[in-house]
């Protein structure tokens, strides 16, 4: 790996967050080891298509989380 | 922000009348937005035979993520079967709180922390007003003058930042009185009469982090602080909570297991399974982005639920404060990193001591 996650992560980010439907992406731990997370308000094929399933040697992955909003009430 | 017109069915019709009634005084027309008056008349039709089913404690009209009107069921666990998901051509949205036991009124002063808290102010969605709710998430202290105390809290619940506000200026401003309860949580008439506004205040504004609505913001923290005294507020959770937080903070780390207690969902156990994360939130005002964001999963069940934002999110060992809890989803939860929170507000966690 040539690149550090927080670097990897940075270009995940600058890729996928104007993606429609993409919510969200972050570090994490996949099986022990270090991934990258995309979060999708709902998972489509026509959405993973676009996520990479590799970057830099870092697996990622996606979840569906729905949309987030404010927790006031 | 989700704010909420409170209410069974007996006092939703009330809330409605007496929000309508502030607007026409304030010179604007009283318009309805579509789908509140069929939400009401679905609750209503509804209730009784919703709660007759084990499980589910209550209904009330709210506001879904994309602004339309829903109706809600409370329930007291996920999985009661049998809900319907459209009530008369009205989204449902079945959300599991213990708020009607446990936080409901007013609380003995000091207040403890994680428990209802908000702004006097109104804010307006549709063209109606409501008034909103949080969570009390800590007492901090000015590292210089320690006997100067504040509320720490989100800014969307002091501040009412990313919501429409009534009265002269749009935003929540320093010098407005914070509650406890929220007015959400008042039990007198629609959002609170005003003695039992008078007697839930705990302090003013003093300072929140606006924040910045754009797709390519770069918001990190969504805070607010009140000063209050440590007659008003005390620093430790309810009996059955976490007790009272570390004034040691610690940084969120993957794996890491933490706590928190809020005004709907109380004390909830999850993980830290994301970092430095980049998310997109959606306020009343419209969406956000925030970066460098803490992500958590509950341990069985939800972490958190709308009325939980401003709660401390403390890891299971030690109590050591970790993140500031702002925004989420059914599945996942969201904080602001504590260290950032604490700094840009110029503050210290108060752990008692």
């Amino acid at each position: 790996m040539t690149r550090t996650i927080a670097e990897a992560l940075k270009d995940l980010t600058d890729r996928v967050m104007s993606i429609p439907g993409v919510v969200g992406t972050a570090e994490g731990l996949c099986e022990g080891r270090p991934c990258l997370k995309v979060f999708l308000a709902k998972k489509t094929p026509e959405l993973l298509r676009q996520i990479p399933a590799v970057l830099d040697g870092y697996p990622v992955t996606t979840e569906e989380t729905e949309a987030f909003r404010a927790l006031g009430h | 922000m989700r704010a909420r017109r409170w209410g069974l069915v007996a006092t939703s019709v009330m809330l409605f009348a007496v929000l309508v009634a502030g607007l026409v005084s304030a010179g604007g027309p009283p318009s309805e937005p579509p789908g509140l008056a069929q939400a009401i008349a679905a609750q209503e039709a509804h209730t009784d035979h919703l709660l007759a089913r084990s499980g589910v404690l209550g209904t009330a009209v709210g506001l879904g993520a994309d602004g339309r009107h829903v109706v809600k069921i409370y329930v007291e666990h996920p999985g009661v079967p049998g809900l319907p998901h459209v009530l008369d051509g009205v989204p449902v949205e079945v959300e599991v709180t213990d708020e009607f036991v446990a936080q409901s009124h007013s609380l003995p002063r000091p207040a403890p922390i994680g428990v209802s808290s908000g702004s006097e102010r109104l804010i307006i969605v549709g063209g109606l007003l409501y008034c909103t709710v949080g969570t009390l998430g800590a007492r901090v202290k000015d590292p210089v003058t320690p006997v100067i105390v504040y509320a720490l809290s989100n800014a969307h619940v002091y501040a009412l930042q990313g919501s429409k506000t009534y009265g002269t200026v749009q935003v929540g401003a320093n010098g407005d009185r914070m509650l406890q309860p929220g007015r959400v949580d008042m039990t007198a008439q629609a959002c609170g009469s005003q003695h039992e506004i008078d007697t839930a205040v705990i302090g003013r504004l003093s300072a929140y982090v606006p924040i910045v609505f754009s797709r390519k913001a770069n918001n990190t923290v969504d805070a607010a602080i009140a000063l209050v005294t440590t007659d008003q507020v005390g620093t430790a959770t309810p009996a059955g909570g976490y007790g009272t937080p570390s004034s040691t903070i610690a940084s969120a780390t993957l794996n890491q297991t933490v706590q928190k207690y809020g005004r709907t969902t109380g004390l909830t156990k999850g993980t830290v399974t994301g970092t430095n994360a980049t998310v997109m939130i959606r306020y009343d005002k419209g969406q956000t982005r925030f970066v460098k964001q803490v992500i958590i999963q509950g341990s069985g069940g939800s972490f958190s639920a709308g009325g939980d934002s401003g709660s401390l999110i403390v890891s299971q060992s030690e109590n050591k404060p970790v993140a500031l809890l702002f925004a989420g989803s059914s599945s996942t939860t969201i904080g602001n990193p504590i260290n950032l929170v604490l700094g840009a507000l110029g503050v210290t966690i108060d752990g008692g001591q």
